[in-house]
Protein backbone atom coordinates (compact mmCIF):
# COMPACT_ATOMS: atom_id res chain seq x y z
CA UNK A 1 0.00 0.00 0.00
CA UNK A 2 1.47 3.53 -1.23
CA UNK A 3 1.99 5.56 2.32
CA UNK A 4 0.02 8.81 2.15
CA UNK A 5 0.53 12.24 3.30
CA UNK A 6 2.01 13.19 5.58
CA UNK A 7 4.77 10.86 6.09
CA UNK A 8 4.34 8.55 9.05
CA UNK A 9 8.06 8.89 9.77
CA UNK A 10 7.97 12.37 10.15
CA UNK A 11 9.39 14.22 12.68
CA UNK A 12 9.68 17.57 11.01
CA UNK A 13 7.24 20.31 11.72
CA UNK A 14 5.60 22.41 8.99
CA UNK A 15 5.64 26.25 8.93
CA UNK A 16 3.16 27.85 8.28
CA UNK A 17 3.07 30.83 6.24
CA UNK A 18 3.59 33.69 7.89
CA UNK A 19 0.76 36.10 6.19
CA UNK A 20 -2.29 35.57 3.98
CA UNK A 21 -2.45 34.71 0.29
CA UNK A 22 -3.20 38.50 -0.51
CA UNK A 23 -0.24 39.79 1.49
CA UNK A 24 1.31 37.30 -0.39
CA UNK A 25 0.45 38.31 -3.78
CA UNK A 26 1.05 41.51 -2.24
CA UNK A 27 4.80 41.29 -1.60
CA UNK A 28 5.71 39.43 -4.36
CA UNK A 29 4.54 42.53 -6.42
CA UNK A 30 6.65 44.53 -4.21
CA UNK A 31 9.85 42.42 -4.90
CA UNK A 32 8.83 42.97 -8.94
CA UNK A 33 8.79 46.32 -8.92
CA UNK A 34 11.47 46.96 -6.69
CA UNK A 35 9.68 48.80 -4.23
CA UNK A 36 10.45 46.58 -1.55
CA UNK A 37 11.27 47.46 2.05
CA UNK A 38 13.89 45.88 4.43
CA UNK A 39 10.80 44.57 6.54
CA UNK A 40 9.51 42.61 2.86
CA UNK A 41 12.82 41.24 2.49
CA UNK A 42 12.64 39.74 5.91
CA UNK A 43 8.94 38.41 4.98
CA UNK A 44 10.24 36.97 2.11
CA UNK A 45 13.10 35.00 4.23
CA UNK A 46 10.01 33.66 6.11
CA UNK A 47 8.12 32.64 3.48
CA UNK A 48 10.76 30.71 1.97
CA UNK A 49 11.77 28.96 5.36
CA UNK A 50 7.69 27.56 5.47
CA UNK A 51 8.24 26.53 1.74
CA UNK A 52 11.56 24.56 2.73
CA UNK A 53 9.93 23.43 6.10
CA UNK A 54 7.42 21.48 3.91
CA UNK A 55 9.65 20.52 0.93
CA UNK A 56 11.81 18.39 4.20
CA UNK A 57 8.66 16.98 4.56
CA UNK A 58 8.05 15.94 0.74
CA UNK A 59 11.64 14.78 -0.04
CA UNK A 60 10.55 12.51 3.76
CA UNK A 61 7.16 11.23 2.06
CA UNK A 62 9.03 10.62 -1.50
CA UNK A 63 11.60 8.59 0.41
CA UNK A 64 9.08 6.78 2.09
CA UNK A 65 7.77 5.77 -1.65
CA UNK A 66 11.63 4.66 -2.23
CA UNK A 67 12.47 7.94 -4.22
CA UNK A 68 15.64 9.79 -4.02
CA UNK A 69 14.76 13.16 -4.24
CA UNK A 70 16.31 16.54 -3.86
CA UNK A 71 15.04 20.07 -3.15
CA UNK A 72 15.32 23.70 -3.60
CA UNK A 73 13.48 26.77 -3.00
CA UNK A 74 13.57 28.95 -6.03
CA UNK A 75 16.28 30.71 -6.50
CA UNK A 76 15.38 34.98 -5.66
CA UNK A 77 16.66 35.92 -8.92
CA UNK A 78 14.68 33.59 -11.04
CA UNK A 79 11.74 34.01 -9.06
CA UNK A 80 11.92 37.47 -10.04
CA UNK A 81 12.75 37.25 -13.43
CA UNK A 82 9.11 34.99 -13.90
CA UNK A 83 7.25 37.85 -11.68
CA UNK A 84 8.47 40.34 -13.97
CA UNK A 85 7.88 38.41 -16.58
CA UNK A 86 4.31 38.11 -16.38
CA UNK A 87 3.32 41.38 -14.49
CA UNK A 88 -0.04 39.27 -13.92
CA UNK A 89 1.27 36.85 -12.01
CA UNK A 90 0.77 36.68 -8.63
CA UNK A 91 3.63 35.30 -6.09
CA UNK A 92 0.89 32.61 -4.46
CA UNK A 93 0.23 31.53 -7.55
CA UNK A 94 3.92 30.05 -8.92
CA UNK A 95 4.10 26.63 -8.69
CA UNK A 96 7.21 25.82 -8.79
CA UNK A 97 8.49 28.32 -5.87
CA UNK A 98 9.19 24.75 -3.99
CA UNK A 99 10.38 21.86 -6.13
CA UNK A 100 11.76 18.51 -5.59
CA UNK A 101 13.54 16.38 -8.08
CA UNK A 102 13.77 12.64 -9.13
CA UNK A 103 15.89 11.36 -11.59
CA UNK A 104 14.78 7.89 -11.99
CA UNK A 105 16.71 5.17 -13.15
CA UNK A 106 14.37 3.64 -15.79
CA UNK A 107 12.27 3.80 -18.36
CA UNK A 108 8.82 6.10 -19.78
CA UNK A 109 7.19 3.49 -18.12
CA UNK A 110 8.96 3.71 -14.38
CA UNK A 111 8.10 7.57 -15.18
CA UNK A 112 4.50 7.06 -15.46
CA UNK A 113 4.42 4.80 -12.48
CA UNK A 114 6.38 7.88 -10.59
CA UNK A 115 3.66 9.84 -11.21
CA UNK A 116 1.02 7.60 -9.68
CA UNK A 117 2.24 6.49 -6.85
CA UNK A 118 3.12 10.41 -6.08
CA UNK A 119 -0.16 11.28 -7.14
CA UNK A 120 -1.82 8.67 -4.84
CA UNK A 121 0.43 9.55 -2.10
CA UNK A 122 -0.55 12.60 -1.67
CA UNK A 123 -4.15 12.51 -2.57
CA UNK A 124 -5.28 13.35 0.78
CA UNK A 125 -3.78 16.83 0.63
CA UNK A 126 -6.79 19.97 0.76
CA UNK A 127 -6.53 20.48 -3.40
CA UNK A 128 -5.56 17.29 -5.73
CA UNK A 129 -2.57 17.08 -7.80
CA UNK A 130 -1.98 18.85 -11.04
CA UNK A 131 -0.07 16.79 -13.48
CA UNK A 132 1.82 18.33 -16.22
CA UNK A 133 3.00 15.86 -18.67
CA UNK A 134 6.08 17.69 -21.05
CA UNK A 135 6.94 14.33 -23.43
CA UNK A 136 4.70 14.63 -25.34
CA UNK A 137 4.44 18.15 -25.61
CA UNK A 138 7.66 19.59 -24.53
CA UNK A 139 8.70 23.17 -23.21
CA UNK A 140 11.66 24.48 -25.96
CA UNK A 141 13.05 20.62 -25.88
CA UNK A 142 12.65 20.21 -22.04
CA UNK A 143 10.95 16.63 -21.38
CA UNK A 144 9.69 15.92 -18.18
CA UNK A 145 6.73 14.88 -15.83
CA UNK A 146 6.05 17.60 -13.53
CA UNK A 147 3.54 16.75 -10.41
CA UNK A 148 2.01 19.65 -8.62
CA UNK A 149 1.37 18.78 -4.80
CA UNK A 150 -0.71 21.04 -2.39
CA UNK A 151 0.57 20.00 1.54
CA UNK A 152 -0.55 22.22 3.54
CA UNK A 153 -2.04 24.13 0.76
CA UNK A 154 1.13 25.38 -0.07
CA UNK A 155 1.98 24.32 -3.73
CA UNK A 156 5.47 21.83 -4.36
CA UNK A 157 6.44 20.83 -7.63
CA UNK A 158 7.52 17.50 -8.07
CA UNK A 159 9.85 16.82 -11.03
CA UNK A 160 10.36 13.37 -12.07
CA UNK A 161 12.58 12.91 -14.69
CA UNK A 162 14.18 9.94 -16.56
CA UNK A 163 18.26 9.88 -16.73
CA UNK A 164 18.07 10.71 -20.06
CA UNK A 165 15.32 13.60 -19.54
CA UNK A 166 17.53 15.29 -16.79
CA UNK A 167 20.95 14.97 -18.96
CA UNK A 168 19.43 16.36 -21.62
CA UNK A 169 18.57 19.45 -19.27
CA UNK A 170 21.45 19.98 -17.43
CA UNK A 171 23.32 20.23 -20.57
CA UNK A 172 20.58 22.71 -21.84
CA UNK A 173 20.83 24.77 -18.47
CA UNK A 174 24.08 24.75 -19.17
CA UNK A 175 24.06 26.66 -22.51
CA UNK A 176 21.39 28.71 -20.14
CA UNK A 177 24.49 29.68 -17.79
CA UNK A 178 27.10 31.10 -20.90
CA UNK A 179 24.46 32.29 -23.70
CA UNK A 180 21.40 33.84 -21.08
CA UNK A 181 18.81 32.23 -19.15
CA UNK A 182 15.99 33.33 -21.94
CA UNK A 183 16.98 29.78 -23.28
CA UNK A 184 14.91 27.95 -20.70
CA UNK A 185 11.62 30.28 -21.20
CA UNK A 186 12.20 30.02 -25.24
CA UNK A 187 13.34 33.38 -26.46
CA UNK A 188 16.86 32.01 -27.77
CA UNK A 189 20.14 32.63 -26.72
CA UNK A 190 21.80 36.27 -26.38
CA UNK A 191 23.83 37.07 -29.76
CA UNK A 192 22.81 34.24 -31.57
CA UNK A 193 24.21 34.63 -34.56
CA UNK A 194 27.48 34.85 -32.17
CA UNK A 195 30.10 31.89 -32.84
CA UNK A 196 29.08 29.24 -30.89
CA UNK A 197 33.23 29.33 -29.79
CA UNK A 198 35.79 26.52 -30.07
CA UNK A 199 33.74 23.71 -28.13
CA UNK A 200 31.78 23.61 -31.61
CA UNK A 201 31.83 23.09 -34.65
CA UNK A 202 33.72 25.66 -36.79
CA UNK A 203 31.13 28.04 -37.72
CA UNK A 204 28.33 27.33 -35.79
CA UNK A 205 26.58 29.98 -34.04
CA UNK A 206 24.93 29.63 -30.54
CA UNK A 207 21.21 29.93 -32.18
CA UNK A 208 22.10 26.86 -34.17
CA UNK A 209 23.85 25.18 -31.55
CA UNK A 210 20.37 25.26 -29.61
CA UNK A 211 18.44 24.57 -32.45
CA UNK A 212 20.26 21.40 -33.09
CA UNK A 213 19.73 20.53 -29.03
CA UNK A 214 16.28 21.18 -28.89
CA UNK A 215 16.10 18.53 -32.07
CA UNK A 216 18.34 16.28 -30.23
CA UNK A 217 15.38 16.09 -27.62
CA UNK A 218 12.97 14.91 -30.16
CA UNK A 219 15.21 11.86 -30.87
CA UNK A 220 16.12 10.85 -27.04
CA UNK A 221 12.17 10.64 -26.88
CA UNK A 222 11.79 7.93 -29.74
CA UNK A 223 15.18 6.60 -28.54
CA UNK A 224 13.35 5.87 -24.91
CA UNK A 225 10.24 5.18 -26.45
CA UNK A 226 11.88 2.61 -28.79
CA UNK A 227 13.34 0.99 -25.60
CA UNK A 228 9.67 0.39 -24.57
CA UNK A 229 9.30 -1.79 -27.48
CA UNK A 230 12.41 -3.76 -27.38
CA UNK A 231 12.01 -4.29 -23.71
CA UNK A 232 8.37 -6.07 -24.82
CA UNK A 233 10.08 -7.59 -27.41
CA UNK A 234 12.72 -8.94 -25.23
CA UNK A 235 9.68 -10.43 -22.67
CA UNK A 236 8.05 -12.07 -25.40
CA UNK A 237 11.25 -13.71 -26.38
CA UNK A 238 12.32 -14.58 -22.57
CA UNK A 239 8.10 -16.04 -22.02
CA UNK A 240 8.78 -18.20 -25.03
CA UNK A 241 6.38 -16.73 -27.00
CA UNK A 242 8.45 -14.14 -29.16
CA UNK A 243 7.06 -12.00 -31.69
CA UNK A 244 7.01 -12.33 -35.42
CA UNK A 245 10.65 -11.72 -37.26
CA UNK A 246 9.90 -9.08 -39.32
CA UNK A 247 8.07 -7.54 -36.35
CA UNK A 248 11.52 -7.57 -34.77
CA UNK A 249 13.38 -6.62 -37.52
CA UNK A 250 10.86 -3.77 -37.80
CA UNK A 251 11.70 -2.49 -34.49
CA UNK A 252 15.55 -3.04 -34.54
CA UNK A 253 15.47 -1.24 -38.05
CA UNK A 254 13.79 1.63 -35.92
CA UNK A 255 16.14 1.80 -33.11
CA UNK A 256 19.20 1.87 -36.31
CA UNK A 257 17.44 4.63 -38.19
CA UNK A 258 17.10 6.78 -34.42
CA UNK A 259 20.84 5.88 -33.83
CA UNK A 260 22.07 7.03 -36.97
CA UNK A 261 19.60 10.04 -36.65
CA UNK A 262 21.45 11.05 -33.27
CA UNK A 263 24.62 10.63 -34.46
CA UNK A 264 24.38 13.14 -36.93
CA UNK A 265 22.77 15.40 -34.95
CA UNK A 266 25.85 15.24 -32.58
CA UNK A 267 28.28 15.37 -35.41
CA UNK A 268 26.52 19.19 -36.60
CA UNK A 269 27.76 19.77 -33.32
CA UNK A 270 30.87 18.72 -33.29
CA UNK A 271 31.10 17.97 -29.70
CA UNK A 272 33.30 15.09 -29.63
CA UNK A 273 35.86 17.89 -29.34
CA UNK A 274 34.37 19.71 -26.26
CA UNK A 275 36.72 20.49 -23.57
CA UNK A 276 36.26 20.24 -20.24
CA UNK A 277 35.06 23.63 -18.15
CA UNK B 1 18.82 15.68 5.34
CA UNK B 2 21.18 18.34 4.70
CA UNK B 3 20.92 21.97 3.16
CA UNK B 4 23.53 22.75 0.86
CA UNK B 5 24.48 26.43 0.01
CA UNK B 6 25.36 26.60 -3.68
CA UNK B 7 26.86 29.86 -5.11
CA UNK B 8 27.40 29.24 -8.66
CA UNK B 9 29.00 31.81 -11.15
CA UNK B 10 27.51 30.84 -14.88
CA UNK B 11 29.18 32.67 -16.91
CA UNK B 12 32.16 30.71 -15.43
CA UNK B 13 30.64 27.59 -14.39
CA UNK B 14 32.40 27.31 -11.68
CA UNK B 15 31.27 26.60 -8.28
CA UNK B 16 32.51 29.60 -5.93
CA UNK B 17 30.89 27.40 -2.26
CA UNK B 18 29.27 24.73 -1.79
CA UNK B 19 28.69 24.15 1.95
CA UNK B 20 26.43 21.80 3.99
CA UNK B 21 24.29 22.91 6.31
CA UNK B 22 22.30 20.48 9.42
CA UNK B 23 19.16 22.96 9.40
CA UNK B 24 17.35 23.87 6.61
CA UNK B 25 17.08 27.34 9.21
CA UNK B 26 20.78 27.82 8.59
CA UNK B 27 21.19 26.91 5.29
CA UNK B 28 18.60 29.33 4.51
CA UNK B 29 20.31 32.03 6.70
CA UNK B 30 23.52 31.69 4.46
CA UNK B 31 21.52 32.11 1.53
CA UNK B 32 20.37 35.43 2.47
CA UNK B 33 23.70 36.18 3.41
CA UNK B 34 25.24 35.22 0.13
CA UNK B 35 22.69 36.77 -1.42
CA UNK B 36 23.44 40.02 0.46
CA UNK B 37 26.60 39.66 -0.34
CA UNK B 38 27.24 38.44 -4.41
CA UNK B 39 23.57 39.73 -5.66
CA UNK B 40 20.93 37.65 -6.80
CA UNK B 41 20.95 39.10 -10.25
CA UNK B 42 23.56 38.64 -13.10
CA UNK B 43 25.46 35.76 -13.50
CA UNK B 44 25.83 34.55 -9.51
CA UNK B 45 23.28 32.23 -8.53
CA UNK B 46 22.35 31.40 -4.92
CA UNK B 47 20.60 28.37 -4.15
CA UNK B 48 19.97 26.17 -1.28
CA UNK B 49 19.32 22.27 -1.97
CA UNK B 50 18.22 20.03 0.16
CA UNK B 51 19.71 16.55 -0.69
CA UNK B 52 20.81 12.99 1.46
CA UNK B 53 24.01 13.04 -0.01
CA UNK B 54 26.54 15.03 -2.42
CA UNK B 55 26.02 11.89 -4.36
CA UNK B 56 22.58 13.06 -4.93
CA UNK B 57 22.93 16.55 -5.32
CA UNK B 58 25.31 15.61 -8.47
CA UNK B 59 22.63 13.38 -10.02
CA UNK B 60 20.21 15.71 -10.15
CA UNK B 61 21.78 19.33 -10.40
CA UNK B 62 25.09 18.25 -12.41
CA UNK B 63 24.94 21.32 -14.32
CA UNK B 64 26.54 22.56 -10.82
CA UNK B 65 29.32 20.04 -10.70
CA UNK B 66 30.53 19.05 -14.45
CA UNK B 67 32.08 20.47 -17.45
CA UNK B 68 29.68 21.05 -20.55
CA UNK B 69 31.75 17.76 -22.24
CA UNK B 70 30.87 15.59 -19.23
CA UNK B 71 26.95 17.04 -19.32
CA UNK B 72 26.92 16.02 -22.99
CA UNK B 73 28.53 12.57 -22.44
CA UNK B 74 25.52 12.08 -19.82
CA UNK B 75 22.85 13.32 -22.31
CA UNK B 76 23.90 10.86 -24.96
CA UNK B 77 22.38 7.92 -24.60
CA UNK B 78 25.62 5.01 -24.49
CA UNK B 79 24.37 2.19 -27.41
CA UNK B 80 23.75 -1.13 -26.36
CA UNK B 81 22.90 -4.01 -28.57
CA UNK B 82 19.22 -4.62 -29.44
Amino acid sequence: MTERWPPASSTVTCVPLPCSGRQLNALGKRLADGTAANADIDLFGQVAGAYQAVLDQVERQLRELGFEATTRVKTTGTLLDKLRRDPRLKLGAIHDLAGARIVLNGTLDDQDSAKARVMDAFASCPRPAVVKDRRETPSHGYRAVHVIVFPEKMPVEVQIRTQLQNGWAQFAESLGDLWGRGLRYGMGPDDPDAPAGRAFAEGLTRGQVVDIWVGFSDLVYDMERLELELTEVRALTDAGTPPASDTVAHVLGRVRECRDAMRARLGMLGLSTVSEA
Amino acid sequence: MNHYLIVFDRAESHVIRCEPFGTREAALTARFDAEREFGHTGDIEVVVLGARSPEALARTHSRYFKGLGQLFRAAVPTEQPA
